[in-house]
């Protein structure tokens, strides 16, 4: 590192006032000479903040257009930041895993959406194997270990800081029962326990409680893992049929324009919300941060009057308090439309 | 709490005295480890601090001794206490690295950390020009990479 950072000032001191600086404003400190460059792309500064508790809840997110772009959105700057593109040679990646885990973005699988002007044909890939990682100290993507199974639409979620993949396609045809876990230090994935069940559709996983949900569309048989010993338990909960997201432990569910909690009892669901005016929105996300519920992007239509309409709306419903509200905050600045991955980052 | 009622002089670098209860004076987790190690002395030089910045760092420390031995009642005296650290930083630029030097030096965690939020503060907003000229830093970058760095800085934040 070339000179200090603040002159008179240690540099342990000078780095902890950089800690406090949220990642949104880091681009622009970068300008302002090469030693604070250095320091800001420095695991130490990352490694300070985690220890000072001023690391960030922060959204990234993936929607149709533009394809292969992520962008990230921290609530307390309410503003939106773009990624360097992913790398894939896939023209626009989707029905990927998307999740995050030790301050990293990984974007797993999935197949390409791309579909031909002129022919209507969907070209390219239809489930790959690669596994894509963005590390925001040193802001590129790299490649990581393939996973086992080429998969799109599958479940993806963290469990004890490793990442499990379970379910999905792996051709237009044929649905895996297969499931792998991947550890980040050795940078391998292995077997894990198959799901008790296929099903001929799509899945999502959801972590609840410290426990993996394996959820198929259209189905209300839930498959949980809490430890790869165990392996999956299946159980006919009959939860909605809707987008999920989990708050602080306690799952909400958007289901025919209502937004429900479920109850302490874990079978009951209580109406916290209207959502009718998003009833005409169709492939948002919907997902938490910093203890509230959000409904990212989208698309609306089509009607008589108009084509599809890509969003890129951002609302809010504030969960925490008695009456829950919506609001809109800042929408994405680049990314809109069909949401294709969306999860929480804490760096 | 049998020695709560002890003074402690605290001496600045002009040789001022400064008279403060034991509790306030252990506050400085400096002077807390010169006490623990046995140093049984009532007057300790805090050579390195001026009286102007030492009172202040008392006066931060003495609040929040206060405060703390408040019972009950504590969501309200904390909102004060966040209230009072607000006005307590919201100082010129010199006075705001004089007490993060001192808090470092005495090892006073909670002013370190609200004089170091108080930088970050100031500085996210600014452009890089200002930060400089205010911290008086040097522009090293070459043009060329200066326009690299400013490049992805417009690639994240442009629409």
């Amino acid at each position: 590192m070339s000179g200090s950072l603040l002159q008179g000032i240690p540099e342990a001191v000078a780095l902890r006032c950089l800690a406090y600086v949220p990642l949104h404003h880091h681009p622009n400190l970068e300008l302002v000479s090469r030693s604070w460059r250095a320091a800001i792309r420095s695991r130490e500064l990352f490694r300070v903040r985690n220890e000072l508790k001023s690391s960030e809840n922060l959204l990234c997110v993936c929607s149709f257009d533009p394809e292969n772009t992520w962008q990230v959105y921290s609530p307390t700057c309410d503003r939106w930041l773009t990624l360097p593109l992913l790398p894939s040679p896939i023209r626009h990646l989707a029905h990927f895993g998307a999740v995050t885990t030790s301050g990293k973005l990984f974007v797993l699988g999935g197949g390409s959406d791309a579909v031909d002007p002129l022919t209507g044909d969907h070209d390219g890939t239809f489930a790959t194997d690669e596994v894509w990682c963005y590390d925001f100290v040193e802001r590129k993507w790299d490649q990581r270990a393939s996973m086992l199974v080429p998969r799109s639409m599958f479940a993806c979620c963290v469990l004890d800081g490793k990442i499990v993949v379970a379910g999905g396609f792996t051709t237009c045809r044929k649905s895996v029962s297969g499931a792998e876990m991947y550890d980040l230090e050795s940078d391998a994935w292995s077997t894990i326990p198959h799901l008790n069940r296929t099903h001929n559709s799509p899945c999502s996983g959801l972590v609840i409680r410290g426990r993996v949900h394996v959820l198929h569309k259209g189905l209300t048989t839930v498959q949980v893992l809490e430890s790869v010993k165990l392996g999956w338990e299946v159980k006919e909960y009959g939860w909605p049929q809707g987008s999920m997201a989990v708050v602080e432990g306690v799952v909400y569910v958007l289901s025919h324009g209502v937004v429900y909690k479920q109850e302490e009892d874990e079978t009951s669901w209580k109406m916290v919300a209207s959502a009718s005016e998003f009833k005409l929105r169709i492939g948002m996300a919907m997902t938490s941060l910093s203890g509230e519920v959000l409904l990212v992007g989208g698309v609306i239509g089509p009607d008589r009057h108009w084509d599809i309409k890509p969003l890129s709306d951002v609302d809010v419903l504030t969960v925490g308090c008695d009456r829950p509200v919506w609001r809109k905050v800042a929408p994405m600045t680049k990314c809109c439309g069909t949401v294709l991955g969306c999860t929480q980052l804490i760096i | 709490m049998s020695e709560s009622n002890k003074k402690i002089s605290l001496i600045s670098s002009e040789g001022e005295a400064f008279e403060v209860s034991e509790a306030v004076a252990r506050e400085f987790e400096i002077v807390a480890h010169m006490l623990e190690d046995g140093c049984s002395g009532s007057s300790i030089p805090i050579t390195t601090v001026d009286s102007n910045i030492l009172g202040k760092v008392i006066e931060y420390c003495t609040k929040h001794v206060e405060v703390g031995n408040v019972e009950g009642n504590s969501e309200k005296a904390e909102k004060d206490l966040e209230e009072f650290d607000k006005r307590f930083i919201a100082v010129e630029m010199n006075t705001l690295f004089s007490l993060i030097l001192a808090a470092n030096y005495l090892n006073v965690k909670g002013l370190l950390n609200i004089g170091c939020q108080k930088v970050a503060d100031t500085i996210k907003d600014m452009k890089p020009e200002e930060v400089r000229s205010i911290f008086n830093i040097e522009n090293d970058y070459t043009p060329a990479e200066e326009e690299v760095v400013r490049k992805e800085n417009e690639w994240a934040f442009q629409p």
